[in-house]
């Protein structure tokens, strides 16, 4: 398979984002609660030489740079941990939906169908008043919010491959059917689905940094993207630096892994393009 | 036509009951409210008061009908934060919320069908090109985001608007901006791919050749029968824009339903968000229902079928 130069440049950027962010606590050891505060409002490099940071620092005289690292880390961490929850969820509902079909069906359809219906900041605020603002309930939030497109597509999925000869085959000559569904569904459904949550990663990333910034999210001081947005919101006119970067980091997150994702999609799995 | 209807409005409540019984065993299941509320711990009376305040004295089963009839009927109990009744408070708050939500909604469709059927229309120009970038962009940068960049450039550095708050048609721009381009850009792309499949079709020739003008043959022919994947997608894009209003008045610090939404999740004022959350389900499903209903006026076919 030929990559793209474009897309190569978007994954090898992706990947040393990825990579540095997770060995932050290694490469940048630092206590996130630690301030200093003789040197507040530093700003970046590129707008005063002098600086001796190359992001500025915050209004407690921290490290924009060094956080920004960290923050990445926990929201990659966090929108990846929901979205395998997100799909472990909805592998369940749309193998249950799939093969048994009748009443099963219609009630999951409706279930899916209500759920896509209200908005998911509404579902993330009623499980942050109920459970309290912490990475947990982001997790869940990510996996209450996200399982309805992947038990779509994975009951379209099977609605089809229980039909499909192979699998008949295999059922007349007496498979049980824990067999083919590990054996036959599970393997076929393998490659769109993991391309579909490629595809939303970047909407959970998105979903953790909202949440975060409206402080239903991760607190204080711990720090994601969105956290270190809504730290800069108080501090525009003075220290614009500390909304501006972290924001471009997150447009950037996005960007790059939709990016892929559509390419993988299209590469990997056309017929996916209609039916999601 | 009675029965499609008569489906569609079952189903419209069903989906109201079965968003009522999961937020009401959420709340039963997370733990006793009263322990949220008394987070000191309390006396006796104190926790008997407030037991009796949110009916948790009487059995489960009535418990549930009880809160939702209260519900429906507005008689919503008091915010433990403000000690004010709740629907005063929404109330207040109620008018910023829903001028705010139209005026993005008219936007939303003003702006991103014309853009669709321009991009349709001059297929492969730099128009075009342009309309799905803007498309791009605007699906990628995040509300909030958005709305602090607005905010830089055009409150903190060109003095043009306001960066907050409420009262002049000048507070409505940033946020109506940021909250709107989402939603433009997705309807916009739909449009113009739901335009492609139609417009080269043998039926647009025949009314050209009848001597149709191009605006009519655009606008009345083809846009029409391109519609309906557009207002599924409206549906959709209204529940994006109620959510989005969430995390845009924080931004701005308008005094809507958002803000006070969230301030109460923050405080674990149950009683608010109960009712705001339920509030924004029902008008949610009332607008779907309708999106529904309105397939029927575009496609006949539709009527027929069900």
């Amino acid at each position: 398979m030929k990559i793209p130069p474009f897309i190569l440049f978007l994954m090898i950027t992706f990947g040393i984002l990825a990579t540095v962010s997770m060995l932050a606590p290694v490469l940048f050891p630092i206590d996130l609660s630690d301030t200093e505060l003789t040197a507040r409002f530093k700003p970046p490099r590129l707008f005063d030489p002098e600086s001796d940071f190359l992001f500025g620092t915050d209004s407690l005289g921290r490290d924009v740079g060094i956080r920004l690292l960290y923050a990445t880390r926990t929201s990659l961490i966090i929108a990846f941990l929901g979205m395998v929850l997100a799909t472990i969820f909805g592998l369940i509902v749309g193998v249950l939906s799939g093969l048994n079909g009748g009443v099963t069906d219609h009630v999951l359809s409706f279930i899916t169908d209500t759920q896509l219906s209200v908005p998911t900041t509404f579902i993330g605020i009623i499980c942050a008043t109920m459970m309290g603002s912490d990475a947990l309930t982001v997790i869940i939030v990510i996996g209450v919010t996200g399982w309805p497109g992947f038990a779509r597509l994975v009951r379209s999925q099977v609605i089809q491959l229980k039909e499909a000869k192979f699998v008949e085959s295999s059922r007349s000559i007496g498979a049980s059917k824990t067999r083919i569904f590990f054996e036959h569904i599970l393997t076929n459904i393998a490659s769109p689905l993991i391309v579909y949550a490629t595809m939303n990663l970047s909407s959970f990333i998105l979903l953790e940094s909202a949440l975060s910034y409206i402080g239903l999210g991760i607190q204080p001081p711990e720090t994601t993207l969105g956290v270190m947005v809504s730290d800069g919101r108080n501090y525009l006119l003075q220290s614009w630096w500390m909304a501006v970067i972290p924001s471009v980091l997150i447009v950037l997150l996005i960007l790059q892994i939709s990016l892929i994702g559509d390419w993988l999609r299209d590469k990997l799995d056309p017929k996916l393009k209609n039916k999601t | 036509m009675t029965r499609f209807i008569a489906v569609r409005v079952c189903k419209a409540i069903l989906t109201v009951l079965f968003v009522w019984t999961v937020v009401f065993i959420l709340s039963r299941v997370t733990g006793d409210p009263v322990d949220w509320i008394l987070s000191e711990g309390g006396s006796e009376e104190a926790i008997a008061q407030v037991r009796h305040n949110l009916g948790l004295d009487f059995p489960l089963w009535e418990q549930y009908f009880r809160a939702f009839v209260d519900i429906l009927t507005g008689n919503a109990g008091d915010s433990y934060y403000y000690a004010r009744p709740v629907l005063d408070l929404f109330g207040e708050r109620f008018v910023a919320t829903l001028g705010l939500g139209v005026i993005v909604f008219l936007v939303t469709i003003l702006v991103g069908i014309p853009l669709g059927v321009l991009a349709a229309v001059k297929h492969n120009t730099i128009l075009d090109r342009l309309t799905m970038t803007f498309s791009i962009a605007g699906y990628t940068i995040p509300n909030f985001v958005l709305g602090i960049l607005l905010i830089i450039v055009f409150s903190l550095h060109l003095h043009l608007l306001p960066s907050g708050s409420y009262g002049t048609a000048a507070h409505y721009v940033l946020p109506v901006i940021a909250m709107a381009v989402g939603p433009t850009a997705s309807v916009a792309r739909l449009t113009r791919s739901s335009m492609l499949d139609v417009i080269g079709q043998d039926y647009l020739d025949s009314a050209r050749a009848k001597g149709v003008n191009e605006w009519a043959v655009i606008y009345k022919h083809a846009l029409r029968n391109s519609l309906i994947p557009v207002i599924t997608i409206l549906g959709a894009q209204l529940s994006t824009i109620i959510g989005g209003s969430v995390i845009v008045e924080m931004v701005f610090a308008w005094p809507g339903i958002g803000s006070l939404i969230v301030s109460s999740a923050r405080q674990r004022d149950f009683p608010v968000v109960q009712f705001g959350v339920m509030m924004i389900c029902i008008s949610i499903t009332f607008i779907n229902l309708l999106v529904d209903l309105s397939y029927s006026i575009l496609d006949p076919r539709i009527r027929v079928k069900n």
